[in-house]
């Protein structure tokens, strides 16, 4: 299996408070991984570091063998855990643009999935609610056939059918060769999907093991022994 | 990715000035319309207007109220939609999406930096296109069609140059200055964007920071020079000033022009090389 991600001694800090320390981590393709942690712990830091909307103080991060930049961003497909979009575009126009800067985007699922969600292309942004909107960036990220799909937070703010919907999307858009990190609280809810789980704190990585591991040798699903590590 | 960029760019913006500058060219409009009836006062028209029409002097006045109010608008619009466009797309929340595009820093910069160009230049057009409209007849502009032609004449005849490359150098050395400018309020952005707090305000302190800077380089600028002249046998001098009182009009004319065009290239240059670096080295999006 092809290593899709590869994260070395990676520091990050800001406003003197170290966010990542030392922060280490490698995913495979053909990988589902739940990135688990208290909040404040850096999941959305790494993911942005990923991303390349935030650089490193030290250490060295390759998506597919490549520095965050124009050529990782066209195999990462990332949802922010953040009200990104522009709120003056209509749901259509979002369609378009992201198909017309990634040659990845399959502009015909991203429709069919909009009228699953019965979300109306002709809105414009701004009208849409808070959970609808998520739904229409998550469907925009899992529109692609990107390498690598970062999912920051997908299902916190939709209601428990569409949770339903997007992990089967997930699940459905499984192929060898593309690894899918999923940050979330929900841990319950994602367990079922997951291949791995990596438990992250104080800004390392303290746990990372397959989610069969886990309920082999330590008898406990990743809920149970995730409130076991954080019990506060 | 540039012509993409672009496309979105303008696609973005176009709407809100396309709005503004109907409504200036509209009310330029109106305040001739409203002024033609308030002034025209030949007695027959003037007294039927006075029934027609009592308040035509409030009109007039209210719609020249307007007019000026929507020129500020114009003004102010161009300002803000430079700021934000790029503040807010690249980096605030909309940044997210913008720097997660397969697209290198210098194409958003290059992106941003000719739509703030291209709407600069077209409210100046639509600015002095709506003072046409508000004061010409086509009469006035025959005649200034006519003195223009007549004042090129002249020119060509007494520089031995024609008048409308003398425009042209002065209009591209304008254009040239704009785009410094606008990279100027890039550069500080991108500097204000390296604090943690207070981002905005530190963005204004660099910008006026920016500016001193210049001033404190230009003037050390002078001073070595005045300390080369000063040093500079005298033979040098003269042939230096010989040189420049041999010049003629149109020669110091291009010259100045070449030097303004040097000054503002070197500040474009370097303060794009300050932004592209700043945004690829740099970034933290929160």
């Amino acid at each position: 299996m092809a290593e899709l991600l590869r994260c070395e001694n990676v520091w990050k800090g800001y406003g003197g408070k170290q966010v990542l320390m030392d922060f280490n981590l490698q995913v495979d393709g053909g990988r589902i991984v739940g990135l688990l942690g208290p909040n404040g712990c850096g999941k959305t830091t790494f993911m942005k570091l990923v991303n390349g909307l935030l650089v490193p103080n030290q250490g060295q991060i390759l998506i597919d063998g490549y520095a965050p930049g124009p050529e990782s961003k066209a195999r990462v497909s990332y949802l922010p855990d953040a009200n990104y979009l522009p709120d003056w575009m209509k749901v259509e126009d979002l369609v378009v643009m992201v198909a017309d800067f990634f040659p990845d985007f399959d502009a015909a699922k991203a429709i069919a999935m909009l009228s699953d969600l019965k979300i109306s292309g002709l809105e414009r942004l701004k009208t849409l609610s808070k959970g609808t909107k998520e739904k229409v960036q998550l469907i925009l990220a899992m529109s692609r056939q990107a390498r690598l799909y970062m999912l920051d937070e997908p299902i916190g703010g939709v209601d428990p059918a569409a949770r339903d919907y997007i992990l089967n999307t997930i699940i459905g858009n499984y192929n060898e060769n593309a690894a899918v990190i999923i940050s979330t609280h929900l841990i319950m809810d994602i367990e079922q999907v997951l291949d791995e789980a990596v438990f992250l704190n104080n800004g390392q990585v303290m746990l990372h093991k397959s989610v069969d591991a886990i309920r082999e040798e330590d008898g406990k699903s990743v809920d149970d022994l995730f409130r076991e590590v954080f019990r506060c | 990715m540039l012509t993409k960029l672009l496309k979105y760019e303008f696609r973005a913006t176009a709407r809100l000035f396309g709005l503004c500058y109907l409504g200036t060219l509209g009310a330029a409009l109106l305040l001739r319309i409203m002024a033609t009836l308030a002034w025209d006062h030949t007695w027959e028209y003037s007294s039927q207007m006075e029934q027609l029409f009592p308040m035509r002097d409030v009109a007039a006045g209210m719609s020249g109220a307007l007019y000026a109010i929507m020129i500020a608008a114009v003004v102010v619009l161009t300002f803000i939609v430079i700021l934000q466009r790029f503040y807010k797309n690249l980096l605030g929340g909309e940044g997210y999406l913008m720097h997660t595009l397969p697209v290198r820093p210098w194409e958003h910069i290059t992106a941003k930096l000719i739509a703030a160009v291209v709407w600069s230049v077209l409210s100046t057009i639509v600015i002095f296109l709506s003072l046409f409209v508000v004061g010409m007849d086509l009469k006035l502009i025959r005649e200034l069609f006519a003195d223009l032609l007549a004042f090129s004449w002249y020119f060509q005849a007494e520089f031995h140059f024609p008048l409308i490359v003398a425009a042209g150098e002065l209009i591209f050395v304008l254009l040239v200055s704009t785009v410094a400018s606008v990279l100027q309020i890039y550069a500080a952005i991108m500097l204000g964007h390296q604090a943690q707090k207070h981002k905005i305000a530190l963005a204004v302190g660099a910008y006026f920071g920016i500016g001193m800077v210049l001033n404190v380089a230009m003037s050390i600028l002078l001073n070595v020079l005045f300390v080369i002249v000063e040093a500079a046998p005298d033979s040098l001098l003269d042939a230096v000033g010989a040189f420049l009182e041999n010049l003629s009009v149109m020669q110091a004319y291009h010259l100045v022009i070449l030097f303004m065009l040097l000054f503002n290239l070197i500040l474009s240059v370097l303060f794009f090389v300050m932004t592209e670096r700043l945004m690829r080295r740099n970034l933290n999006l929160e």
